[in-house]
């Protein structure tokens, strides 16, 4: 197995709150795609959105990190380095975002497609809803890639300092705490 | 490589007065006080002593998890103390199969995986080292009675299971020395001949060592020495043990 397949195996079986973060990305994504469809200035809105992916994944590493002390300090001890360590947290940070940008405009652009096709009220919805809109940036080359730029990388600079310090974290103390399956 | 300098007669395994102390909270503990064995190639060494005297301190400092507060420990007659980290990380994947008291298998991988991953974390494997990795420790599973659970996921395992797949983990790299804490504690009698006869086979033929903390009396019998930690000293010997027959197993 791969670091790449182990660590997607971890973000879509390991860790349910993974998911919760890949949906406050699809969601922030979706917007910045809807902002970028519009025009592609480095405004403050365009800047705030990254801000808030940029807290999402932060957040995000640094509490996955705290919850596997036990199998980050296995890791270590099994012979892990500190900066394969740090790869594999940028990895699974990388993984959480790809698929919150993959539900945003995917999610985004269907949920349009099948507003338009309804008819009725929900005609009126792709122009209102800014994650409606998302296909509309999906449809243009240049938006879409700005998106994913601008996404990828404020993830990987986010998950930096939390992946840092879980590296950096000593081995003995993370190999004492007790499995919840075996406490009581 | 300094690690490669070593010295032909020095024994495999070291420690010469180590001390182990850490503050807990206000209060400072001394955890292990002046330490000093050897551990030769093929030997089993066994460590007892009630819980929180020192075992699985003394093994982390063994296994290279913590670092001794003060005193020196020694692999081949190589001083730790002298080598960098990157050094350090090398002598431990490759001479060092730990198994820990709770297993710590990694919950996204099967049995199979979580017994690779130390070859994996060790060195980027070629796809024809991938397949013979694969087929040794598939081997091992079944050496220790897990053939049907090779791709089950531990959550799948009983304790039993999931301690034996631990064992395999840390034997895959062929490992000089096995430091183990408490590796027989949730093994029947029908898993515990298994392991022995796996670590007896290791011993025999690669010429592993074992220092294994234990308070399994089944253990204790086929240890080469057995030692004892009491407020983390190592002290007289406890009465003898009935001794096993080198080799042999207990009865079915």
């Amino acid at each position: 197995m791969t670091l790449a397949q182990l660590t997607l195996r971890s973000v879509l079986f390991g860790q349910p709150r993974a998911w919760t973060a890949v949906l406050a990305l699809a969601a922030a994504a979706g917007a910045l795609a809807h902002k970028t469809s519009s025009t592609l200035a480095l405004d403050k809105e365009y800047l705030l959105l990254l801000a808030i992916i940029a807290c999402i994944v932060a957040a995000t590493t640094s509490l996955h990190t705290f919850a596997r002390r036990r199998e980050l300090a296995t890791l270590r001890a099994l012979g892990m380095p500190k900066s394969a360590l740090v790869l594999m947290l940028e990895l699974e940070a990388l993984w959480i975002s790809i698929c919150g940008i993959l539900l945003g405009l995917g999610g985004g652009a269907m949920l349009a497609w099948c507003a338009g096709h309804l008819g009725g009220p929900w005609q009126t919805l792709p122009k209102e809803g800014a994650a409606l809109r998302m296909a509309e940036a999906g449809s243009t080359l240049a938006g879409l890639a700005a998106v994913l730029a601008a996404v990828l990388t404020v993830t990987v600079l986010a998950a930096l300092v939390p992946a840092i310090r879980a590296a950096h974290r000593a081995v003995a103390p993370g190999l004492a705490l007790i499995p919840a399956r075996q406490e009581g | 490589m300094p690690i490669e300098t070593r010295s032909q007669d020095a024994p495999l395994l070291r420690l010469s007065g180590i001390h182990k102390h850490y503050r807990h909270g206000d209060t400072g503990v001394h955890a292990l006080c002046d330490i000093s064995m050897q551990v030769e190639a093929g030997e089993m060494v066994a460590v007892c002593g009630p819980s929180g005297h020192g075992k699985t301190t003394l093994l982390n400092v063994i296994g290279m998890l913590e670092p001794a507060s003060a005193g020196s420990l020694a692999f081949d007659g190589v001083d730790v103390a002298g080598l960098c980290e990157r050094e350090r990380l090398a002598l431990r994947s490759r001479m060092i199969g730990p198994v820990f008291q709770c297993f710590r298998l990694i919950p996204v991988m099967t049995a199979v995986d979580n017994v690779l991953l130390p070859l994996m974390l060790a060195r980027r494997l070629t796809r024809p080292e991938r397949g013979e990795a694969r087929a040794f420790a598939t081997e091992l599973l079944a050496r220790l009675g897990l053939a049907a659970q090779v791709h089950q996921h531990p959550v799948r395992l009983d304790p039993g299971q999931c301690q034996r797949v631990a064992i395999a983990r840390a034997l895959v790299m062929r490992p000089r020395l096995v430091v183990a804490d408490e590796p027989t504690s949730r093994l029947d009698s029908s898993a515990l001949r298994m392991v022995l006869a796996l670590f007896a086979a290791c011993q025999r033929e690669q010429g592993t060592a074992f220092v294994i903390s234990t308070r399994d009396q089944r253990q204790l019998a086929y240890a080469s020495r057995t030692l004892q930690l009491g407020d983390g000293r190592l002290g007289p010997r406890p009465a003898q043990l009935p001794r096993a027959i080198p080799g042999a197993l207990p009865p079915a």
